[in-house]
């Protein structure tokens, strides 16, 4: 046992456990006081865990005692607490548990199928991030508007902010599904319900509570709860009548969620708690009678009268119209008769208060702090736009750091929040460094290049002769056809010129990551940054011959105060010493806020007035900056190249690490990037990515 | 190009749906006593060409329909010659027909016109509505019963798909947006013959979906869509297979907001 103790210690930090000799050897020895000892842990306040737990031990205990058989095998034991969650491991012991008495052994140690499915659902679950763009767009599509969603770990969840909805970044409660199908998942209909539960909340005024009243206004709901002797029990009554509301409107508002409720009760019911606390029995008898139509728990009179009682009132809340008054009323009710019974305050033991009267696991709890605006905040969808036609972003900063810098703001996308933080960056745009013309391309490279490149240009407009229709009559073939006919010939058709376009309508900008980053070596020995140097003046030749309009922008900078962009050849400049000598001063600079640099960059490409707009981004693929790293950065990067789309400008990722890894890639979506594994073969890449991608 | 012209419209029987959103009959009608062109904006499936059907009918006026492209020359809409019979023959292009037999001439997605073409309608919409036509060194002067109908939908972000201003200023502008959920229900319902409340159960998760314009989805989903929708469901397709189909994939090929969407579907008809 004392290789589980010191798992249980390095696992589970956060739970305060007695030193070894007073618990795990009290449990190998004396049952009965290793019961008392597990009662002594006082931080076990897990939504599911402690009831769960304690009635796990009563039984294997008991079991123990009257087969004279060791459960507790400690190997096993390792691997359950190495595979599961403390709230996965609470509902795994609760689901063998409620399994017939004589199959408990052999559900314990995973030998029926079901106690497998379970243990694998439990062990495995759903982690939030695999689903969190299905789950946003839901959200804000049932919200109808931006709806801020956030993803927490749940052993630390905090409530504080009333207008974002708080979830569990992992969710492990239900068996694994025998088939493999992903909405077949119940945990992902657990997430589902959720958003949907919570919307429905502030869609039918749980939120609006005291509005209409004297007592109107913020916090009145949990001013409400407080002018009860037992805030607790108040608020446990309070959410399960008010949840009883809610999910009628929800049915009444979607008949069709109706199936995913049911599949989900379906899934929920084997593990549902049976409290040995009076008061609480008899609030999770009547949560099962309202939801499941039926409980296991029996009730001794005269909590099974009072139980009948209010389960005919609670129906009523479920009729149309029931406001969250009539929740309160029931609640005022409800409370006055349990107390008399319940003879002083329900005994809670250390549930967290928001896992009382939840009909599912990971529920977060009601928002007692109601706010007289519980709509979601407005968020701006996307970075604002610029109007058509502008040169310069509108919205540049007055102030500006130097000869022909300016700085613009821009927002930045927290993912968490689910939100952007307006003006979070500035971003300075400024003058390049400008080098010699030393290095320049050989002519027979550059006839190469030109050659390539030359079949894919071709002019505006070209008027073709001799078509079957078209415009105009074309004079040359009538009149030909004319003398053929009067020689004998065949009847020509094709007397026709008609206007085809042709013209490469297309303008590209290449955003240049000049982070520290592109100092490393590559296998050949040169600098990165002199690779991109090289390969960067090649495409621009291979452009100057295809005639289309493009771009040279790099960047780099240090904090979200200070992100630095650089014009290395603006659209309307042609390819010359000038350029060329910027592209030859290119040196490692800093970090790369990507996102930020994306967002001027497709500003300064949205304008152009090209049918087909690309943004080849030339990266190391690891977003980095102060404060701005992984998951973070890499969410904020995405954004700005989903807002670029949907600008109709197209973002292109060249990804030149080798190391990188596929994920990289998800910045720019599906077929939108490429990771380079020869950094040295930037040039031929670059070279016939364009042309693939353009042509 | 694809244009026909009307057949001469059959009063009393074969009316075009519409249901009326507001004045828009009472200012189209206006502005075509008063010989005035009109410009319907809104967004894809609306309405706005089953509106022109309507007026159309309504006014007792053939019409013409061109759905513009970017390829439209302006050989395309006012007439190039022909060779038949070794003899070179005039032959009308829509604008030219419908300005010379008095039809409504309704030339759908403007903006998808070249800008060039564009500017020829201009001498047809200010006072002299006239069409020169170079080709046969005439100027062309509109039956009274003409009218010209532009729609363009506001909705695209790019700059080579705006409307001139120039252009905009010749027109009387009517507005159209989706239709209040008892309205487009009546609509579907009546277009796709599915049963009402089949009907308001789609119009309220388009609703839902439209909410999602501009932050996952490039365009709004048109009532047309929730009409193909009842339809396929009508066809007796399972209701979500039909949702998938008619309403979700056309719309978006991202994965997740896709499933997002079938979610939403399945909260309607689950």
């Amino acid at each position: 046992m004392e290789r589980v103790w010191r798992r249980l210690r390095q696992r589970y930090r956060f739970i305060r456990i007695p030193p070894f000799p007073a618990w795990a050897q009290q449990l190998e020895r004396t049952p009965e006081r290793a019961y008392e000892a597990l009662q002594a842990l006082d931080r076990w306040e897990r939504p599911l865990g402690f009831d769960q737990v304690r009635a796990y031990f009563q039984q294997l205990l008991a079991l123990q005692q009257r087969d004279e058989r060791d459960f507790i095998d400690p190997d096993w034991l390792l691997e359950a607490l190495d595979a599961l969650t403390v709230e996965a491991a609470g509902r795994f012991f609760h689901f063998c548990l409620r399994r017939e008495p004589g199959a408990l052994p052999s559900a314990l140690s995973r030998r029926d199928g079901a106690a497998q499915a379970a243990f694998e659902g439990l062990r495995k679950g759903l982690s939030a991030h695999l689903i969190e763009r299905v789950l946003r767009y839901y959200g804000q599509a049932l919200c109808e508007s931006a709806y801020p969603l956030k993803f927490i770990p749940w052993d630390n969840a905090r409530f504080s902010d009333a207008r974002t909805l708080t979830l569990a970044d992992h969710v492990a409660a239900y068996p694994a599904h025998p088939a493999s199908r992903a909405e077949e998942d119940l945990h992902f209909l657990l997430y589902k319900w959720l958003i949907t539960h919570e919307v429905g909340h502030r869609q039918a005024g749980t939120y609006r509570f005291g509005l209409a009243d004297e007592q109107a206004g913020r916090g009145a709901l949990s001013a409400f709860l407080r002018s009860f002797a037992d805030p607790f029990l108040a608020e446990a009554l309070f959410h399960l009548a008010e949840d009883v509301r809610v999910e009628s409107q929800l049915l009444r508002q979607y008949p069709g969620f109706k199936a995913d409720r049911d599949r989900l009760l379906a899934g929920e019911w084997p593990f549902r708690d049976e409290p040995a606390d009076a008061g609480l029995r008899f609030l999770e008898a009547l949560l099962q009678r309202v939801h499941w139509g039926k409980s296991h728990l029996t009730l001794p009179q005269p909590w099974r009268a009072l139980s009948g009682r209010l389960l005919e009132e609670v129906r009523a809340l479920a009729k149309p119209g029931s406001d969250v008054a009539q929740t309160a009323r029931w609640t005022q009710g409800a409370y006055a008769q349990i107390e008399p019974l319940l003879g002083g305050r329900l005994q809670r033991g250390r549930l967290q208060r928001h896992a009382l009267a939840a009909l599912f696991p990971y529920e977060p709890p009601l928002h007692l702090e109601t706010d007289d605006s519980p709509a979601p905040l407005a968020l701006r969808p996307q970075a604002q736009e610029p109007a058509a036609g502008d040169e310069a972003p509108p919205d540049a900063l007055e102030e500006t750091h130097g000869p022909g810098e300016k700085a613009f703001p821009y927002d930045e996308w927290d993912f968490r929040a689910g939100a952007y933080r307006p003006g979070w960056c500035a971003l300075r745009q400024r003058q390049p460094q400008q080098g010699g013309v030393d290095e320049t391309l050989s002519s027979t490279r550059l006839t190469q290049v030109r050659r390539a490149f030359e079949w894919m240009a071709e002019e505006d407009w070209v008027r073709h002769k001799r078509q079957l229709e078209g415009d105009e009559i074309d004079i040359d073939a009538w009149v030909e056809s004319a003398v053929d006919r009067r020689a004998g010939g065949p009847l020509p058709e094709k007397f026709y010129t008609q206007r085809l376009r042709r013209r490469r309508d297309l303008c590209a900008a290449i955003l240049l990551d000049q982070s520290d980053s592109t100092a490393r070596l590559t296998p050949g020995g040169k600098p990165v940054i002199q690779v991109e140097r090289n390969a960067l003046r090649t495409l621009c030749e291979a452009l100057e011959t295809l005639r289309d309009e493009y771009a040279l922008f790099s960047y780099s900078g240090e904090g979200r105060h200070q992100v630095d962009f650089y014009v290395l050849k603006p659209f309307d400049q042609a390819f010359g010493p000038a350029v060329q000598g910027r592209l030859n001063a290119l040196q490692p600079l800093a970090q790369n806020r990507d996102g930020c640099a994306l967002r001027h960059a497709t500003r300064q490409v949205q304008t152009r007035a090209a049918r087909t707009r690309l943004l080849l981004h030339v990266t190391d693929g690891r977003p980095w900056d102060h404060h701005y790293t992984q998951r973070y950065a890499l969410e904020d990067a995405k954004k700005a190249v989903q807002e670029a789309r949907a600008l109709r400008v197209k973002v292109f990722g060249v990804i030149c690490d080798p190391h990188a890894p596929e994920s990289a890639k998800n910045t720019y979506g599906p077929g939108r990037a490429v990771i380079l594994k020869d950094v040295s073969g930037l040039t031929e890449l670059l070279l016939a990515l364009y042309k693939r991608i353009t042509w | 190009m694809a244009a026909h012209a009307g057949a001469p419209a059959k009063r009393a029987h074969d009316a075009p749906y519409y249901l009326p959103l507001g004045e828009e009959i009472e200012l189209f009608e206006a502005a075509y006593h008063a010989k005035l062109p009109v410009l319907l904006k809104g967004p894809t499936g609306c309405g706005k060409t089953r509106f022109v059907e309507h007026m159309s009918w309504r006014l007792n006026r053939p019409l013409i329909t061109v759905a513009c492209n970017e390829d439209l020359s302006a050989s395309d809409l006012v007439g190039r010659y022909l060779i038949i019979d070794n003899q070179t023959v005039w032959q009308d292009g829509p604008l030219t027909q419908g300005a010379r037999c008095g039809a409504i001439t309704y030339l759908d997605e403007i903006v998808e016109a070249r800008n060039d073409t564009v500017v020829l309608i201009h001498p047809l919409t200010d006072h002299r509505r006239i069409l020169p036509i170079d080709k046969l060194g005439k100027q062309l002067e509109a039956d009274a019963g003409f009218c010209l109908v532009l729609s363009f939908n506001p909705g695209y972000q790019s700059v080579r798909k705006e409307l001139k201003a120039s252009t905009r200023q010749r027109f009387v502008s009517i507005e159209f947006s989706f239709p209040t959920p008892d309205k487009e229900a009546q609509i579907v319902a009546h277009e796709s013959g599915a049963d009402f409340e089949v009907a308001r159960k789609l119009v309220y998760l388009g609703g839902k979906i439209r909410s999602l314009a501009g932050s996952g989805l490039e365009e709004q989903l048109s009532t047309r869509l929730l009409i193909y929708t009842g339809k396929l469901m009508g066809a007796d397709i399972a209701p979500l297979a039909a949702c998938e189909a008619a309403m979700i994939h056309p719309l978006t090929d991202d994965r997740d907001l896709q499933r997002s969407l079938l979610e939403l579907a399945k909260n309607y008809f689950g």
